[in-house]
């Protein structure tokens, strides 16, 4: 190949991955495929080792084994019934209050986000038990949708999390740093939303009613046992994980080991494991993990490809060119990655596109930890854009007629709470000790 | 015809155990981790194999599970556009796309990775990143059938979607 450009090459190919996924092939093939044929007419039979050498790398990385754990530990907590229990102690104790059970939403859905680290589990938990208890209350859909899945889509944010799993090794970062990092924008999050819904259900009260008397009338003291039985055990379970983590007891590889037993422990205590139970996580486990990180290596030779043909000098001089200096450049990838997140689903974008733009953070002059985190909170919003949302999608997965929820209601629903993210990524941006602080605390060894 | 039906039907077969036999797995990687966090600080004995094992354990989940997935159609696919095309539609992108594009990557892959087992198994190689130096070539070897099994896999898919794109049958 003389004559081309190679780095014309590489922008050419990133364009036809574009187009490739748009058109609803399998991501990981469209990826694997073109960075054959381009590695091959570029490269040469050479490229062969280095898409050997990139996936083996993949394949023996310690890190990438939480992904199968944490996922087995999600499938547990959905099937071990702790979110109805949850929920049955956060409604009576805050359905008195207007909004209230939008309230218990959101707030069941932040601590289930600290036991499971996929959005499907916690949307699909989420929508069934609170969306019948919502409408049957005169709720508005509206609320009520954009509750669910702003609430279930924490589970992406909140550690443990997927998405930081996958993040720390595409960027070299410590995934139990970045775990701690997470906290204060997940925990950010969750309050802007709770306010949200507690002005608007004072504002209009038809929109978010209080649950009647009579059926607030159970003594105080059932109350209160309630609300503990529901939220110490997931508590538990999250204290587990992540204090292994922060104090340096265990490596996230092993804490989310630990956090699988004790979430089949839980399963065990509230009766319902069983070797059916059993089944149905491991082989979803099996399926969610082969699916994604066999994208991961789809996205090792194409990434590999792209950045021997210069692709990433390219994508760096381009960056160092943007207007208004680091920030501009920063502004850009933040446009970049909320485009690609209404398109694409999220893992091609954190295989595809760390690799290329974390190296920049420190070149840009940002801190590497603060910079990925608003990656990730910034991808909080590509699970509720269009067209390619997943919290919409599984909501309406599993809506039933009798709801007569329509996607425009889900959509309505969810444009507050996209915005409240990006009044998250502001605060975040002028508070960076919002995702600083608390990693800074953590124990090192 | 009936030999071939009887050949898809088996690999179909095959495809759906993969799905069982890395369930297991799963089972066996949570014990093991966890034995090992258990080794370390209730008896401070730290096994020496847990670093290599789980790793080879973990990617044999992924590499057993490729044949399922694709049986089942689950890999992630933006289907935006797709979902609204019509089944025959559907199918004629199928076709042309895994023509394209997943035959020659899984065949590729599966020569590089069959290229380096031969070596692995040849000379004997061993994993070096612990001091436990099992011979890897039949982690390697799992990693190959699992790509021998996604083709395989692929080839009967393809042919089930040509036969009803020619039939003109409508189901998606």
């Amino acid at each position: 190949m003389t004559g081309v450009d190679p780095e014309l090459v590489a922008f050419l190919m990133f364009g036809a991955a574009i187009v490739g996924i748009l058109l609803g092939y399998p991501l990981v093939f469209i990826l694997g495929g073109i960075a054959m044929f381009v590695g091959l007419v570029t490269l040469g039979p050479g490229v062969f080792t280095m898409f050997r050498l990139r996936i083996w790398g993949m394949m023996t990385n310690y890190t990438f084994l939480a992904v199968p754990l944490f996922v087995f530990m999600g499938l547990m907590v959905e099937k071990s019934g702790a979110a109805e229990r949850l929920y049955g102690g956060l409604h009576l104790a805050f359905g008195g209050f207007r909004g209230g059970l939008a309230i218990s939403t959101v707030l069941m859905g932040t601590i289930l986000a600290a036991c499971v680290g996929v959005i499907a589990a916690s949307v699909i938990m989420i929508g069934l038990i609170a969306v019948p208890s919502m409408l049957q209350r005169g709720y508005s859909k509206e609320l009520t949708c954009g509750s669910v899945c702003a609430g279930g889509t924490l589970g992406i944010l909140i550690p443990p999390s997927l998405m930081l799993v996958i993040y720390g090794p595409m960027a070299n970062l410590s995934v139990g740093k970045l775990f701690m990092g997470a906290f204060g924008p997940g925990l950010l999050l969750s309050a802007l939303y709770m306010t949200y819904i507690a002005i608007r259900a004072w504002l209009k009260p038809h929109q978010a009613p209080p649950i009647s008397v009579e059926e607030r009338a159970v003594p105080r003291l059932k109350k209160l046992r309630l609300l503990l039985t529901g939220t110490i055990p997931p508590l538990f379970l999250m204290l587990s994980v992540l204090g292994a983590i922060f104090f340096g007891i265990a490596a996230p590889t092993e804490a989310a080991a630990i956090g699988a037993l004790a979430a089949t422990l839980l399963a065990l205590a509230y009766r319902q494991f069983n070797w059916e139970t059993l089944s149905y996580a491991t082989l979803q486990t099996v399926r969610i993990t082969s699916m994604a990180l066999f994208i991961g290596w789809g996205a090792q030779m194409f990434v590999g490809v792209f950045l021997r043909l210069g692709g990433g000098d390219a994508i760096t001089s381009l960056m160092l060119a943007a207007p208004f200096g680091s920030w501009g450049a920063f502004a850009l990838i933040m446009l970049i990655i909320f485009i690609l997140g209404m398109l694409i689903d999220w893992i091609g974008i954190v295989f595809i596109m760390v690799p290329l733009v974390a190296p920049l953070a420190p070149a840009l002059g940002f801190d590497e930890l603060w910079f990925g985190m608003m990656i990730v909170v910034n991808l909080q919003m590509s699970f509720m854009t269009p067209p390619m949302a997943y919290a919409i999608f599984y909501l309406k997965g599993i809506a039933k007629p009798e709801w007569q929820i329509t996607t425009g209601h889900i959509i309505r629903g969810v444009i507050p709470f996209v915005v409240l993210i990006m009044v998250g990524l502001g605060l975040c941006i002028a508070f960076p000790q919002i995702i600083l602080w608390l990693p800074h605390q953590m124990i090192k060894f | 015809m009936r030999v071939l039906k009887k050949i898809c039907d088996g690999i179909g077969k095959v495809s759906e155990w993969s799905g069982w036999i890395a369930k297991f797995l799963v089972i066996v990687l949570i014990v093991s981790i966890a034995y090992d966090v258990g080794a370390r600080y209730l008896f401070n004995a730290p096994t020496i194999w847990s670093y290599t094992f789980s790793y080879m354990l973990g990617t044999a989940i992924i590499a057993i599970g490729l044949p399922y997935v694709y049986y089942h159609n689950a890999n992630v696919r933006v289907d935006v556009i797709y979902s609204k095309l019509r089944p025959r539609g559907r199918l004629i992108l199928d076709v042309v796309l895994t023509a394209l594009l997943f035959f020659p990557m899984v065949f590729l892959l599966v020569k590089v990775f069959g290229e380096d087992l031969w070596q692995a198994y040849l000379c004997g190689e061993v994993a070096t990143d612990s001091i436990w130096y099992p011979i890897l070539w039949p982690f390697k070897l799992v990693i190959t059938l699992g790509l021998v099994f996604l083709f395989l896999q692929g080839i009967v898919t393809f042919i089930a979607d040509l036969q009803r794109l020619f039939k003109g049958g409508n189901e998606p």
